[in-house]
């Protein structure tokens, strides 16, 4: 797994950013930016390449269901992964986010090892489509 | 209110109202329906601005009359709790972050320290995660400011305009942590990953 990859974290609340930063430079992966909803986030994805995108869902300007449905509706990213990270955790929800194309779902509050696990998985099954 | 006097009120504008039908007076035929419609809101109404009346009493410090900034004052109280758990917490992170450098310059003298230092590391980002605290009751907090922000507009519209619907916006922007025995009980990360498992992701 190449630790180098680009990842934007895009969370309202800047202690859920730091920590899903500071996880993720536990795991080595250090290559990291921020943005505090959907509206910025899109506009950090249109700056530069990203390899991931880990984001909330309930956020005061552009919701992350929203960021995931821009995301794949473009097709200079349509394929970018993108990990949920959230407190909504109501069935209609998880379904909602894997019909609009979620590459992985965790709820918070969650433990590093979860975090870790999710990671695995998207990047295990995008080293087997690859 | 004489119940009498508002009988009468009332009979004369119906009166009046099927005068005005009968003779093509829209405009009585308007102003007399109006005046039904206004006294049929009116318990209403009252109803309202007695609930509101309370609500202010009910949030400020019960030792005076309303301020009619109490709402308000409450709403700045709760976002100042989400200001300092935000503290704490990036108080504690700080310190983690000061651990784990600390941790880097210890040279492990053999396998069994080098575990012992990994079992800290690991705890560490334990640590870290479980910080994640702020931003759930963060998130609780502030719903429950917009929710206070709502009925303390809506109920300003509502007096002028008793038929006003008061309601929270529930579109799909999500709604925040659930909150037990408030809440519909919450999916875990297991079901989550069997529902998820399920739908081929």
């Amino acid at each position: 797994m190449d630790k180098n990859i680009r990842i934007l974290i895009v969370d309202d609340f800047s202690t859920m950013r730091r920590i899903v930063k500071n996880l993720l430079n536990d795991l080595g992966f250090t290559n990291t930016a921020e943005a505090d909803d959907g509206t910025t986030a899109l506009v950090e994805l249109k700056k530069a390449r990203f390899d991931l995108v880990i984001t909330d869902w309930n956020m005061p300007g552009m919701p992350g269901i929203d960021l995931l449905r821009a995301i794949r509706a473009d097709p200079a990213m349509s394929t970018l992964p993108v990990l949920m990270v959230t407190a909504e955790a109501k069935r209609d929800q998880i379904i909602e986010a894997a019909q609009a194309g979620v590459n992985g779902y965790v709820i918070k509050p969650f433990t590093a090892a979860t975090l870790k696990d999710k990671l695995d998985k998207i990047f295990e099954r995008l080293g087997a489509t690859a | 209110m004489n119940e009498g006097l508002d009988r009468e009120v009332l009979a004369r504008h119906l009166m009046e109202a099927l005068a005005a039908l009968e003779n093509d007076d829209h405009a009585a035929w308007r102003r007399n329906v109006d005046e039904l419609i206004q006294w049929r809101a009116q318990p209403l109404v009252q109803g309202i601005t007695r609930l509101a009346r309370e609500l202010e009493q009910a949030l400020g410090d019960g030792t005076g009359p309303a301020s009619g900034t109490s709402l308000t004052e409450a709403c700045a109280r709760l976002e100042h709790v989400v200001a300092l758990t935000e503290n704490a917490s990036m108080r504690t992170l700080d310190l983690v972050d000061e651990c784990s450098t600390l941790l880097r310059a210890i040279e492990p003298a053999g396998p069994a320290q080098a575990e012992l230092v990994a079992g800290v590391r690991s705890r560490l980002s334990e640590l870290t995660a479980t910080q994640g605290y702020q931003d759930l009751t963060g998130q609780i907090i502030l719903r429950v400011v917009a929710l206070v922000r709502t009925v303390h507009a809506g109920l300003g519209e509502m007096i002028g305009e008793a038929e006003a619907p008061l309601r929270l916006s529930s579109d799909h922007r999500g709604h925040g942590p659930a909150v037990a025995g408030l809440d519909a009980e919450p999916a875990s990360q297991d079901e989550a990953n069997r529902l998820l498992s399920s739908l081929g992701i």
